[in-house]
């Protein structure tokens, strides 16, 4: 055997055992705090730093769904987003638990001239960090000048790793 | 025996004399003149000096008040014997560890199944600095002791029926503190700096009045405004370089969100006499206490001897009993020391005088629950940071969680998952073990989301299912204080009653111990006297 071909057995050998290594279990997303994050500051927050996805896992990107009109005022119309987001999560095989981000589009309450975070937030946390779903996504969180359904005051759209 | 007519005043006489002319404060100095002191020093036990007369002393019970007086006694010449129930010294003094089994009077039999150096301490848990009888003993005995945290303020309150967004959320104890009391000291320190408290605080005062509300409160001494402490704690900690850098600090709650979570409820100046911050505990249980006594004064114990009739006459007294194999026996002696719980001697058949046992009816025993929770992970210490202390909550059956004040960092720990009392105790304590494990779980798992997980193993007690003891300790009325109380602290003939419930420090092992000491010291007196 030339020295050509025993060179190259030790490389295909390591490179097999990468390939090995480099396969791994399908997991939901590790969610991380700030650093120093005390414990009753994270647990009074809605949401995580940052959401860590391991290779080999599946992503699901739920497209956005508006709060109905009809729902009634932001923390109602959030209600109305996050229940119709759940349905579509189970029925592709996704928990609310897998929900890795966030992203939450208020339109300004025509009412205050100002998005209603608050009440956002508050249909928001029945949803992620309860005793039900103690996971809490990353998120991010604006106002934006109008949606695409006259009416609408929030749209949110959700991204699920498992 | 100084009698009467032999020419010099007996002693029994003179202080007979001396009580009738300055009450028993007259006759206990005299005595204590004469070198046969009362304990009325708590420190330490009574001097037993000249010899017992070969007197002898049965002794019911084989707990603190029991074996203090066995101890005691033996030691000044006196022939002891100790009749108790159990298998072992300590009475009260319990703690369950692995393979510890017992069986209440529902029926329900628990073995404990702790991991090998844990256990939960059942009866007594902690030890006040002043209850120096107490640790007369734990130093006499080579008892090692360590640190019980009885108040910490990064623990948890943890308040359901309250109102407001703080209700139902666990919430740290010292930021509840630090914003009731800063918004009080603002109020305060306002007020006066106003004139609006110049009635009710002289001229001379009112500077040093507001200095002391500007520290108290944590307040601006500019302005007089309390808008948080780093002491109330962080958001994000504060560490090294410019991340975190001088972190994030916590944002004070409003006064009216404080006064709506009710969790001031749990703050006081200072704690009763008998809690302060840090305690002291036995390392390895509390029941290494009582293992002192049983390596001091176990050879004089009769163990699995059910006491079942109590007789006296002028002379001396006999004792009825049923032995470890269920053979009756009889014991007599000149004189016995009672420290069976009244809950149980008022249904023993003894002779005594009717005011006795009027007065041993007018006693009641508390229902009270403990549960010990075996957890694989210390989540408190890592995921919470709390070392020690209490959760304090207002469901009754639970009222607080206590973390434990050993192994910082191991493993695996043993917290109280209950300490419970009343009408709420007795409902809990109904269900079967496995079901008061499982409520005290569930509610653990609202405080911590870690709880459930972690659960492996639980030992329940509850008290007032103890056959020998019908309730962890005596509950005196004002009115049962004032004429059952002293009836039980004189002997009635040649028995004598001792025990926690014969003191103020009921419940304390103290309270035991020093009841022991005056009954001895008592008994001591008249043996000499007579």
């Amino acid at each position: 055997m030339n020295r050509k071909l025993l060179a190259a057995a030790p490389l295909a050998v390591l490179g097999a055992a990468l390939a090995i290594a480099g396969t791994a279990a399908a997991a939901p997303a590790k969610m991380v705090l700030a650093p120093g994050t005390t414990p009753e500051a994270a647990a009074r927050s809605p949401i995580s730093a940052g959401a860590i996805v391991s290779p080999g896992s599946t992503i699901f990107f739920v497209s956005g769904i508006p709060g109905a009109a009809t729902a009634g005022n932001t923390e109602a119309q959030t209600i109305d987003s996050l229940t119709k987001l759940k349905a579509v999560l189970e029925s592709n095989g996704f928990k609310l638990s897998d929900v890795a981000n966030a992203k939450v589009f208020l339109v300004a309450d025509p009412a205050t001239g100002k998005m209603d975070f608050a009440g956002m937030n508050k249909a928001f946390m029945t949803f992620f960090g309860t005793a039900e779903n103690p996971v809490k996504p990353s998120r991010i969180t604006v106002q934006i000048a109008a949606l695409a359904g006259p009416g609408s005051l929030v749209e949110i759209e959700l991204t699920a790793v498992k | 025996m100084g009698e009467l007519g032999d020419g010099g005043m007996s002693r029994r006489v003179f202080f007979e004399r001396l009580a009738s002319v300055g009450g028993l404060g007259l006759a206990i100095a005299g005595m204590e003149a004469l070198g046969f002191g009362f304990a009325s020093a708590m420190a330490e036990p009574p001097k037993l000096t000249g010899g017992s007369k070969q007197t002898k002393v049965v002794i019911l019970g084989a707990g603190h008040a029991g074996m203090t007086s066995a101890y005691e006694l033996e030691k000044a010449g006196y022939q002891v014997t100790v009749l108790e129930p159990r298998d072992i010294v300590g009475g009260r003094c319990q703690a369950a560890r692995k393979g510890v089994k017992q069986t209440d009077l529902l029926g329900n039999t628990q073995v404990c199944d702790f991991d090998e150096g844990l256990y939960i301490n059942l009866g007594p848990w902690r030890i006040p600095y002043w209850h120096r009888s107490t640790l007369h003993y734990t130093k006499l005995f080579n008892v090692p002791l360590e640190s019980f945290v009885n108040d910490n303020d990064a623990s948890y309150v943890f308040m359901e029926k309250a109102k407001g967004p703080l209700a139902g959320k666990p919430v740290r104890k010292g930021q509840i503190a630090a914003d009731v009391r800063g918004y009080t000291a603002e109020i305060v320190a306002k007020a006066a700096s106003k004139g609006n408290l110049d009635a009710a605080i002289s001229a001379e005062d009112k500077e040093k009045f507001i200095a002391y509300l500007v520290t108290e409160g944590r307040l601006s001494s500019k302005d007089l405004r309390y808008t948080g402490t780093d002491g109330r704690g962080f958001d994000v900690l504060p560490g090294a370089g410019t991340d975190p850098g001088p972190g994030k600090p916590s944002t004070p709650f409003s006064l009216h969100d404080v006064l709506d979570s009710g969790a001031w409820q749990v703050l006081s100046s200072v704690a009763e006499y008998d809690q302060q911050r840090t305690m002291l505990q036995p390392v390895g249980g509390m029941d290494q206490i009582a293992m002192g006594f049983g390596r001091a004064a176990g050879h004089l114990v009769r163990f699995g001897t059910t006491v079942k009739k109590v007789e006296q006459s002028p002379t001396g007294v006999t004792v009825s009993y049923v032995d470890k194999a269920g053979a009756p026996g009889t014991i007599s002696a000149d004189y016995c020391i009672c420290t069976i719980p009244i809950s149980v001697a008022k249904n023993i058949d003894m002779q005594l005088a009717p005011a006795t046992k009027t007065a041993m009816t007018k006693v009641s025993y508390a229902p009270v629950n403990k549960i010990g929770l075996q957890m694989k992970r210390r989540f408190w210490e890592e995921d919470h940071w709390i070392y020690g202390g209490h959760i304090y909550t207002d469901d009754p059956a639970i009222s607080t969680i206590s973390l434990p004040s050993t192994g910082w960092q191991s493993q695996k720990g043993v917290l109280l998952g209950y300490y419970s009392f009343g009408a709420p105790a007795v409902r809990l304590s109904a269900l079967k073990p496995a079901e008061r494990a499982a409520y005290a779980v569930s509610v653990g798992q609202k405080v911590f989301p870690q709880y459930a997980e972690c659960f492996e193993t639980a030992f329940s007690k509850s008290w007032h299912l103890d056959e020998h003891n019908l309730g962890a300790w005596a509950e005196w009325s004002d009115e049962s204080r004032a004429t059952a109380y002293p009836v039980l602290c004189q002997p009635d003939g040649r028995i004598y009653f001792a025990g926690e419930h014969l003191s103020y420090l009921g419940g304390w092992q103290a309270g035991a111990i020093e009841s022991a000491w005056q009954q001895i010291g008592k008994l001591h007196a008249r043996v000499h006297q007579a």
